[in-house]
């Protein structure tokens, strides 16, 4: 690459580095609308309630029953609720159970995201009682213990998307459905009749509707939902069933969020003050190499803030922000790795140009099956693991990949083109030395 | 200073430190448990409501219930502000004297003397989080990782380095659980994140050192040199390579401690230890393991 054509490939990475990290950071009145304001895509990230103002409820049982009557587990609850929760989208509520003394029975509370359907979710994941099918006279034919399980599906036809609940059955509960469907179609003069299935959780009626035969599939039945949120939400009561007891659920309440006052604004500060110090000591170090490890840093940070917004289903929360921290530090092992061999290749007697080709090609391996072992881990984790667990695995994984994008591509690229610009300085630009 | 320090030569005293401290702390672990964050155990509530929305006021409320708990010497955990700050609550790991509430209450009534301003003050025994569920499925998953990362390290650099990496990373986790037991440091819900972090970072830089001993094995200049003088080499390499993003992430811890509120430094104390552990542990007990292993 000769002088000219690099000076031109800097200025264009330079503007689009430059563009790139406006839209990422800063926030502004848009020239020429006035009354709007672009917030950027930091502004953008969809925060969870431990950074960002949540909503809480407060669930207390609802009939006066004295303690020695229930039998209620608190962890179990707890439990049960964060992952109806968790179904629901919120991957970072936290449930915590609480009363004041022995005499009383737990009452729990809730804290999460704000969100337009949160009344609607928390009265979903607090509903109680028994699964119950029921055919159209309300004659009982089973409850969930015919029930393998439940999930909701969306199908996308000609940018057209429906949405469905996926209801299996075990073998004995299918059987019985079509005995009940056969049973249902006929009346007692032999005339064909429509047959209804209903289904209820405790006295809330989920679903109601005729049925036939064709409606089956194996042992499943598929249940068409009017948009997404009741697909989700039918799904997972179906699924979960229901709680022993009946909780009031509170009015909502704002809450500041849960790590503290301002505590979103002040992870980023933090955050800020340790990417300077990793540069500051890049710089120091390894001179120019340095400061193109920084830049390809940066790059990594602006690309990990542009896929949280752009990944969908997203909710950054401390864990996901340990999660980005870990993939950094990553990303500045992998460059320190780049430039440590750098330095050895020259040392060993090769010129500026073939000590840069070497260490990459050297490193490229390396870091290759450093970040897919990484990379696995953050799959694993993120199938097998929920809530907080969920949201490392996510911005970790995605962190991954683009640590290993940006150091083994953009870097070079950038170590590549700052080579021409030096010349016969290039490495004392880099900081090379030869042994002594 | 690195020169003089062999970390072969340290490796049994890194071990058995590493040993000692995994088995402190499973013993504080299995008798006294975690110190599980405020809101998932035994605390005590203070929370002040206004009759209405202050706006403004609610500083004053603020203000004044952290002069009359200053003056007590009384520290909390956490302040959150309910309904945009018409409740304030406060959270105490110890009791707080009815005196203190009495003096609260009366400096509040004097403050808002055309407003009802009521204090409220209950210990709560709470739960939740303690069973740490999805610790099982991490450690699944962590399972199925270290089960992978050894085939594949055996493949790539023999069975010596394989065990030694299987080794490293579990001590790594391991030691970042011990830790934070045997410091009583908080745990948060972001625990299990930090811990699996810790482990991961622990396989990237014990993967990093078996890369450079196989690479310094091929070098010419290092033909016939005995494995135990190969890791000894590498150290360095390794140790300054590590340094950079180490001591990045200290600062972004020191940051954390300084400037955030208290949810923030708990999680940040938990990072400080889990980059710690994931840095001593492939630093001082991948390279002398990697040697014993070959030696044998």
């Amino acid at each position: 690459m000769n002088k000219k054509k690099s000076i031109a490939l800097l200025v264009v990475i330079s503007v689009v580095l430059v563009v790139l990290a406006v839209l990422t950071f800063a926030q502004f009145r848009l020239p020429w609308n006035d009354t709007r304001i672009y917030r950027s895509f930091l502004g953008a990230i969809e925060l969870d309630s431990d950074l960002e103002e949540g909503v809480a409820y407060e669930l207390t049982l609802k009939e006066d029953i004295s303690v020695e009557d229930t039998d209620i587990e608190p962890d179990e609850v707890v439990l049960t609720l964060e992952r109806r929760l968790e179904a629901l989208g919120y991957r970072g509520a936290q449930v915590t159970a609480y009363r004041a003394d022995e005499t009383e029975n737990w009452s729990f509370r809730v804290e999460m995201r704000s969100s337009n359907t949160a009344a609607n979710d928390i009265a979903v994941a607090a509903r109680y009682g028994e699964l119950e099918f029921t055919d159209g006279n309300g004659t009982y034919l089973f409850g969930s213990e015919m029930v393998a399980g439940a999930r909701y599906i969306s199908q996308t036809v000609q940018a057209t998307t429906s949405y469905y609940v996926e209801l299996r059955f075990t073998n004995e509960g299918i059987t019985a459905l079509r005995e009940a469907i056969a049973a249902g179609s006929t009346d007692s003069e032999g005339n064909a009749t429509d047959f209804t299935l209903t289904i209820t959780l405790g006295d809330t009626q989920l679903f109601s509707s005729t049925l036939t035969e064709d409606y089956l599939s194996g042992n499943s039945l598929l249940i068409t939902a009017s948009d997404e949120t009741t697909a989700q939400q039918l799904a997972l009561q179906i699924d979960s069933g229901g709680l022993a007891y009946e909780y009031e659920v509170s009015d909502p309440m704002t809450v500041s969020p849960a790590l503290g006052e301002n505590a979103a604004a002040l992870v980023f500060w933090a955050c800020l003050a340790a990417f300077i110090v990793i540069v500051i000591l890049a710089v120091s170090v390894y001179g120019g190499a340095g400061l193109i490890s920084s830049v390809s840093a940066f790059l990594f940070v602006m690309l990990e803030i542009v896929m949280l917004i752009v990944v969908p289903g997203i909710t950054l929360n401390m864990a996901g922000v340990a999660g980005i921290l870990a993939a950094l530090v990553l990303t500045a092992d992998s460059m320190a790795i780049i430039m440590h061999r750098m330095r050895e290749e020259f040392k060993n007697g090769k010129t500026v140009k073939a000590a840069v080709k070497a260490a990459y090609r050297r490193s490229m391996l390396t870091i290759t099956e450093i970040d897919a072992v990484l990379a696995v881990f953050s799959l694993v984790m993120f199938f097998l693991c929920g809530g907080y667990a969920n949201c490392f695995a996510i911005t970790f994984g995605i962190g991954v990949v683009i640590s290993a994008l940006v150091t083994m591509f953009f870097s070079q690229l950038l170590a590549y083109m700052a080579l021409p610009l030096f010349k016969d300085k290039s490495e004392k630009f880099l900081k090379l030395r030869r042994a002594e | 200073m690195m020169k003089k320090f062999d970390c072969v030569k340290s490796f049994t005293a890194a071990l058995v430190a590493a040993l000692v401290l995994i088995v402190a702390g499973a013993f504080v672990l299995g008798f006294v448990g975690f110190n599980k964050d405020v809101k998932y155990t035994d605390h005590y509530e203070v929370k002040i409501t206004a009759e209405e929305s202050f706006g403004d006021n609610n500083k004053t409320m603020k203000d004044t219930a952290e002069a009359v708990f200053k003056e007590d010497g009384l520290r909390y955990v956490y302040r959150e502000e309910i309904d945009s700050g018409r409740t304030v609550l406060y959270l105490f790991r110890n009791d707080v004297p009815e005196e203190s509430i009495a003096d609260l209450q009366g400096r509040l009534d004097t403050a808002f003397a055309n407003s009802t301003v009521d204090v409220t003050a209950e210990k709560y025994a709470a739960a939740g989080y303690g069973t740490l569920t999805e610790m099982w499925w991490a450690l699944l998953a962590a399972g199925i990782l270290l089960v992978a990362g050894f085939l594949y390290a055996a493949i790539r650099y023999k069975w010596a380095a394989a065990f030694a990496f299987l080794i490293t990373s579990a001590i790594g986790a391991a030691l970042t659980v011990a830790l934070t037991a045997l410091t009583r440091a908080v745990v948060t819900p972001a625990f299990l994140s930090v811990t699996a972090g810790a482990f991961v970072l622990t396989m990237a830089f014990a993967l990093y050192f078996a890369n450079v001993v196989a690479e310094d094995k091929k070098n010419v200049a290092s033909d016939g040199l005995p494995v135990k003088e190969l890791v000894s080499g590498a150290f360095r390499e390794v140790f300054f390579k590590t340094l950079v993003p180490v001591l990045g992430a200290l600062v972004l811890v020191a940051a954390m401690a300084a400037l955030a509120p208290v949810g923030i430094k708990f999680a940040a104390i938990q990072i400080l230890i889990g980059v710690v552990c994931a840095a001593c542990s492939a630093l001082f007990l991948f390279g002398g393991l990697r040697a014993l292993l070959a030696k044998k």
